[in-house]
């Protein structure tokens, strides 16, 4: 194998490469010659923290697209590690969300089932060192390794009125010493723990790259792969002002679901669903005044998940709801009543909408251009039902007063889906179940692009899980 | 109802004087002057020094560089506000509801406050400007067991 040429080359170094690239070298021969390449620097850990960094401004995102339709803001971090501003919370898809056109005769199924992913979810909650709960309708083949966090007063009072349907949220914010980090102590800034008791992606995998089958290139920007006679030949890719020409075998692109679609279409690729299907959950954030309950004392940033509006034949007419319980203190001014307080964030499914896309721009084919031009009807029934649902849970509860408080704009999750949707069908999707492009056999698309629903769930865990079952199954 | 000349004339400048008091403050306004009125009449009752409620309130401010004239301008009324507050007829989404309740709740987190089981009885003292990243684990609700 010459110097210009790898076994294969991965592109972005975000969560869905990491793992991926993690189950791949465990089966990879010893001299194989992976080729990593990251648009983004790498962050040294202190000067992060000092500079407050959640997101790196070498690279902005917002600099190098083109939101034609900015009311709807798309966030990503493009930098080693890669994410958006990840706090940690690691719900798994509910078992019916894969099936939510068998069932309910919305959306798509995927071309996987819960029962398929569910062992690589174990995997990727045991190396992230998630905590959990086995109560839920999420059935487990083992127990989480690590404890769930405490319930604040507030949880305590939903998981009484609905019974294993209130969860300890499951997640990556460390429950347990061994983890090998530090206990959460509730800092509340997620996004970028001060003291790491969060598990984050460049820091607690870092040594999948220090691997010697793994070169790591960073400040590469990808601009194509290289597809000849419908086989991936190479990856094309520029540095320091130079065009350079890589030649692999497999091209595996992880560069989050605006890049990784963009540089497939600059490939030459024409799949009908690449580049459609744009989509996030949507959410409302609810504060509520509580009566004589006094709040706050629970283990982490967001302590509950309630699964009560989640799945059901309701779903039939309006999108199911996961709930976010928070537990960042804000207190009240009144004297005595300080912590009488709760937030909850409810967290809807979509149905992705062909017509909003991303594609390569007429203006600058340098870059993706997004649109977003609004939300589904489907969404729109969701958002509605936000006040009555909010009725629903806090009935016979005590609690004085709640507002709900509106999104700017469209609003968003931080997160990006659907782009390169994962079907049966090549007429309506970009790659299989193994997420290996439908004709170009030796491509294969991670992240949350590949999703071909936006299930209620925060996808991270799920991407993951996706990634290294990908891996893997290149192996057997 | 017959207004005399002078009593209108009186309202005309009450009327006119409102808003120039306002853009007086907005323009030099001290936005301390509204966090430490707030401060004064919500946590007063506590046994708290004086001092610390202005070193809450420069910290309070340099962390919301974005909202320093709006404070500044709210300064105009921190005098009543230090005795007198809407709070309890204001919406819950209010955003002077809002403030009172940034302004408390940092406070009494940069305290030792409820680390003490929120005794009133007891002397409170100021540890620091509550930020998770200069004084990380100083949530005082989540006491590991």
């Amino acid at each position: 194998m010459s110097e210009n040429s790898y076994s294969a080359i991965i592109v972005g170094t975000g969560f869905s490469s990491t793992f991926f690239l993690w189950e791949y070298l465990k089966h990879a021969p010893a001299n194989e010659r992976i080729l990593v390449l990251e648009r983004g620097r790498r962050l040294d850990p202190a000067e992060r923290l000092q500079r407050r960094m959640v997101r790196d401004d070498f690279v902005r995102f917002e600099d190098v697209v083109i939101n034609r339709t900015p009311m709807k803001p798309w966030v990503q971090n493009i930098t080693f590690g890669g994410g958006a501003c990840w706090f940690g919370n690691t719900p798994r898809m509910h078992p019916n969300d894969f099936r939510t056109h068998a069932l309910y005769g919305v959306g798509e199924d995927w071309p996987l089932s819960y029962d398929d992913l569910e062992p690589y979810y174990v995997a990727v909650e045991d190396a992230m060192g998630i905590g959990g709960s086995s109560v839920g309708p999420y059935p487990r083949s083992k127990p989480y390794s690590f404890p769930p966090h405490r319930f604040n007063a507030f949880d305590e009072l939903l998981a009484k009125k609905y019974p294993g349907l209130h969860i300890p949220f499951p997640s990556a914010r460390s429950s347990s010493v061994e983890t090998r980090r530090p206990i959460c102590c509730g800092n509340g800034v997620c996004s970028l723990c001060p003291i790491s008791a969060k598990f984050q992606n460049d820091l607690h995998m870092a040594h999948v790259y220090e691997d010697p089958r793994v070169t790591l290139i960073l400040e590469a920007e990808v601009e194509r792969v290289d597809i000849q006679a419908g086989k991936v030949a190479g990856v094309q890719y520029r540095r320091g002002g130079r065009e350079i020409n890589v030649k692999t075998d497999l091209a595996v692109v992880g560069a989050h679901a605006i890049m990784t679609p963009f540089i497939l279409l600059r490939s030459g690729l024409n799949d009908r669903a690449l580049g459609r299907y744009l989509n996030e959950q949507l959410s409302s954030e609810i504060q509520i005044d509580l009566d004589g309950v006094d709040n706050y004392g629970g283990g982490q940033s967001v302590t509950g998940l309630g699964l009560m509006f989640l799945d059901g034949q309701f779903r039939k007419v309006r999108p199911g709801c996961l709930i976010e319980s928070w537990n960042i203190p804000w207190l009240r001014a009144e004297r005595g009543r300080w912590r009488q307080r709760a937030s909850l964030k409810f967290v809807f499914e979509d149905i992705p909408d062909f017509d909003n896309y991303v594609a390569v721009s007429r203006e600058d084919p340098s870059k993706p251009e997004i649109r977003y031009t609004k939300h589904s009807d489907y969404m729109t029934a969701g958002l509605k039902s936000t006040s009555r649902l909010v009725e629903e849970l806090i009935g016979g509860l005590p609690v004085e007063s709640y507002i709900i408080v509106p999104s700017e704009g469209l609003g968003g999750n931080a997160h990006i889906q659907g782009t390169t949707r994962m079907g049966k069908d090549p007429g309506n999707s970009v790659v299989d179940g193994d997420l290996r492009h439908h004709s170009v056999r030796n491509l294969i698309a991670l992240g949350s692009g590949t999703f071909p629903t936006c299930p209620a769930a925060n996808p991270t865990l799920t991407l993951s899980a996706l990634a290294v079952r990908s891996a893997k199954r290149l192996f057997t | 109802m017959n207004l005399s000349r002078r009593k209108f004339l009186v309202l005309g400048l009450a009327a006119g004087a409102v808003p120039l008091y306002a853009m007086y403050a907005w323009r030099w306004g001290d936005p301390t002057d509204i966090i430490v009125a707030i401060l004064k009449r919500r946590v007063g009752y506590l046994r708290v020094e004086p001092s610390t409620l202005y070193d809450f309130a420069k910290s309070y401010i340099s962390s919301r560089k974005e909202y320093d004239r709006k404070l500044a301008t709210l300064s105009a009324i921190s005098l009543p506000l230090q005795f007198l507050s809407p709070y309890r007829w204001l919406a819950q989404g209010n955003a002077l509801r809002r403030l009172e309740d940034n302004v408390v709740s940092g406070y009494l987190l940069s305290t030792d406050f409820f680390a003490n089981g929120a005794n009133e009885q007891r002397a409170v003292s100021y540890i620091s400007f509550y930020d998770p990243y200069t004084r990380p684990c100083g949530n005082p609700f989540n006491m590991q067991p």
